[in-house]
């Protein structure tokens, strides 16, 4: 077996790129006494290999273990014997050195190297058997050189049994292809307990062993628990990136996927490793991609906001995802950390909403749609009753009763003028298609102004006008804009009840050729929630309101093609302001 | 006193039957009243005399339905209806069915006498109508195509959106389209232009048969 290693060690060591051989070479050019160094040192039987045991145990006694952290005093200390043998052969012949002991130089570099230093070869059986250690074992192993020497037993029994078979594993091949035996393992410390170790040695061919290592080991446990720790971390983090229920992908500058978590992959309905070096744009839609493509700086700022895009399956199933990019830069290398959020369950939930919504809009129309009915029943038998009376009475009064039928007409006149609320109100609610003429936006603005007029001006309100507008057609239903403009003025009126100033403009203008714009702003103490929330249905801030006034007012004006918004005034109030489109003449015919 | 001037009023509603009543009766209307179609159906049985007058809606039997029950039965009574919300399908088939007026409740006396007094005057009804339609006519004529396509949807009950669809236009153009055909008919509202181009006499191309 050994032989084998040989055989082939000797083939292959001109062609591995680590060379025992030319290494040794090259420190031959260095020292010229290199080869004598060589016989010095198997002369000065520094070596504590079987049969060399007395002089070695000796040197190692006298010196003792260096005390700790004096380094200079076991630099002092020789422990080559004898010395004079091999001093003058043993010398690097620098220029301004004085002749200088290589064994003592060794031994000193030995014993101040933090690590243990050491040579060793495989044994007949395959057992490995020291032929020298360095006196530092006792520190870093915990075991005395010269017993590793004597019997290697004592310290491969300390060793995690759990890493024997890699060593050993590690140990062959590098016998077999003569190249560096580098291992990591764990090592059962006398007085320390649990230590991670290194080894390092190079296989050099050998005459009379067949291989020789030649190496180093040292502490590594500091290093190893860092390295633990960092492991850990690290897989604490990939749990969380796999445990997220988003989709986390990483992407180099050109959106090539270069890592993904396991929802991403379920996401898309791809294996994870499919994905890699697959582009972002293959799994979104591009319509709704932050600036990617780009390799530039400027693509995907980081932290932008969610997009709202459409994610692709594999099986081109699309479905609604908000993405959001995050560029990271490590070292020089940018990478694009990209969060897809799978937004089907909540567009779900949102549609679910809206149907319930919906559904409670139906039943209201359907509710009122009753009422009207009901209510217009008793209207018309009330209205009918007063025009009976008025009837009777022209017959039997004289004449200077005027007054008495004038009240009479007055009654019936409201009366038809709560039907005709009641079935504007229902058809509004029904969202029936609205019966749109041509209007004049100042006509009705006049009409309903005329209504709230008289008692206005009791509650000590000031009413203003600014017809701006040179062209007021428009083609509306007159019933719903007069519900949209008397809702934004009733409310209006109920936001000033406790101003101390109490003002309301209605003011039209052109913005364009083709739109008509009309504002109606007041003093009064705002609308107390926020301006685009208060078209919602169902948002009120008064004590007694349904929140429809305004939500109903918004599906008028859309239904017409326009815009309502609200918007705080400068004078602490309110303004409601709508468009609508004025009558486009080119249409007409 | 108008001995032979005889009204049938046909509703459910108490209040309503009774106000109805007594304004016809003070205008000296021979009036009966009947709190459903049935009833009124089962106590004309012998004779046809008179005009009637009925709500829409009205459990057992709905006046929609009596209308076309009295077509049926070949009673030829002109029928005046009274509708707490008069939407377009429903004053389309009113006036198709042979329905002579459509009153919004709550409606003015005046128009509802001036309806039942036509309604019995028949010739009187037939010359008025004829003098109204002659105006209407010459209205419909300055309709454009377009305009006489979709007043033909509004007809049928159509939807914007729908007549829109059919025709291949916007619902906004159809809007404006519309818009302009009551401002040349002079409706107030789209039930007054369906009323108003129904009463051309142009209903027997509307036959439902």
């Amino acid at each position: 077996m050994m032989a084998t290693f040989c055989a082939r060690a000797g083939i292959k060591l001109q062609a591995l790129p680590y060379n025992p051989a030319r290494r040794l070479a090259s420190h031959e050019r260095d020292c010229a006494t290199g080869r004598e160094f060589d016989k010095a040192a198997q002369s000065a039987d520094i070596r504590c290999g079987p049969g060399a045991a007395g002089i070695a145990k000796k040197a190692i006694n006298n010196s003792g273990f260096p005390p700790k952290g004096a380094i200079a005093a076991e630099a002092a200390y020789d422990i080559t014997v004898p010395d004079n043998d091999v001093s003058k052969p043993g010398v690097c012949t620098a220029a301004t050195a004085a002749p200088v002991s290589m064994s003592a130089e060794l031994a000193n570099v030995a014993l101040a190297t933090p690590g243990v230093l050491g040579s060793f070869f495989l044994g007949p059986e395959g057992r490995v058997t020291y032929r020298y250690v360095s006196p530092r074992s006792e520190l870093v192993f915990g075991i005395e050189a010269q017993a590793i020497c004597a019997d290697a037993g004592v310290f491969f029994k300390r060793l995690h049994p759990g890493d024997l078979d890699a060593l050993n594993a590690r140990l062959f091949e590098s016998a077999r292809a003569m190249t560096p035996y580098i291992v990591e393992f764990r090592f059962n410390h006398p007085d320390k307990g649990l230590i991670w170790l290194e080894a390092q040695a190079a296989p050099l061919a050998d005459a009379a062993t067949g291989i020789l290592w030649y190496g180093y080991a040292s502490d590594i446990t500091a290093r190893k628990r860092s390295e633990l720790a960092l492991a850990e971390t690290a897989a604490q983090l990939q749990a969380t990136i796999d445990g997220a229920q988003d989709a986390i992908l990483t992407t180099d500058a050109m959106g090539r996927i270069k890592s993904v978590n396991r929802a991403g992959a379920a996401m898309f309905g791809y294996e994870a490793d499919a994905m890699i070096g697959l582009t972002i744009d293959s799994l979104v839609d591009s319509a709704g991609l932050p600036v990617f493509a780009g390799a530039t700086a400027t693509a995907g700022s980081s932290g932008e906001d969610g997009e709202d895009a459409r994610g692709i399956r594999r099986d081109k199933v699309s479905f609604p995802v908000e993405i959001t990019l995050t560029e990271a830069k490590l070292d020089h290398i940018r990478l694009n950390v990209v969060f897809i959020k799978n937004l089907s369950r909540q567009r779900m939930m949102e549609s679910r909403v809206e149907d319930l919504l919906r559904n409670r809009l139906d039943a209201m129309g359907a509710m009122t749609a009753t009422l009207a009915h009901e209510v217009n029943q008793p209207l018309a038998a009330t209205a009918t009753y007063l025009k009976v009376a008025r009837r009777m009475l022209e017959k039997v009064l004289q004449s200077n009763h005027q007054d008495v039928l004038d009240v009479l007409d007055k009654a019936a006149a409201q009366i038809m003028r709560a039907g005709r609320i009641v079935t504007s109100f229902r058809g509004l609610v029904q969202r029936e298609e609205p019966d749109k003429t041509l209007i004049s936006m100042h006509a009705l603005i006049a009409e309903v102004y005329d209504a709230f007029r008289r008692e206005e001006i009791a509650s000590g309100v000031y009413l203003g006008f600014a017809y701006r507008a040179s062209r007021d057609q428009v083609i509306a239903d007159g019933g719903q804009l007069r519900r949209v403009l008397a809702n934004i003025i009733r409310n209006a009126l109920e936001a000033m009840r406790n101003t101390e100033i109490r003002e309301l403009l209605i003011s039209t203008s052109n913005p364009d050729d083709e739109t008509i714009r009309v504002d109606v702003s007041d003093t009064g103490r705002g609308i107390g929630v926020l301006e685009d929330k208060c078209f919602e249905p169902f948002t009120t801030t008064k004590e007694k309101g349904m929140g429809m006034g305004l939500s109903m007012s918004r599906s008028i004006i859309e239904a017409h093609y326009g815009r309502i918004w609200a918007k705080p005034n400068a004078n602490g109030g309110t303004a409601f302001s709508f468009t609508l489109p004025l009558n486009d003449l080119g249409v007409e015919q | 006193m108008k001995e032979h001037k005889v009204v049938h009023v046909v509703d459910d509603d108490t209040a309503v039957r009774d106000a109805v009543g007594l304004l016809l009766s003070t205008e000296g209307f021979d009036v009966h009243t009947y709190p459903s179609a049935p009833a009124f159906l089962k106590a004309i049985a012998t004779h046809h005399q008179g005009c009637v007058v009925t709500d829409v809606r009205m459990p057992e039997m709905n006046g929609i339905a009596l209308i076309a029950k009295m077509r049926e039965e070949r009673i030829a009574m002109p029928v005046i209806v009274l509708t707490a919300h008069a939407d377009v399908p429903l004053a389309v088939e009113a006036m198709k069915l042979g329905a002579v007026d459509l009153l919004e409740k709550p409606f003015e006396d005046d128009a509802l006498l001036m309806a039942v007094d036509a309604a019995l005057e028949r010739r009187n009804v037939e010359e008025s109508r004829s003098r109204e339609s002659l105006a209407i006519r010459s209205r419909l004529a300055t309709l454009t195509r377009r305009e006489n396509e979709i007043l033909a949807g509004l007809l049928r009950g159509l939807s914007n959106k729908v007549i829109a669809h059919d025709l291949g236009i916007s619902i906004r153009t159809a809007e404006v389209h519309r818009a302009n055909i009551m401002a040349k008919m002079r409706a107030g509202n789209l039930a007054e232009l369906v009323k108003m181009a129904l009463a051309t006499g142009s209903r027997e191309e509307q036959s439902p048969e």
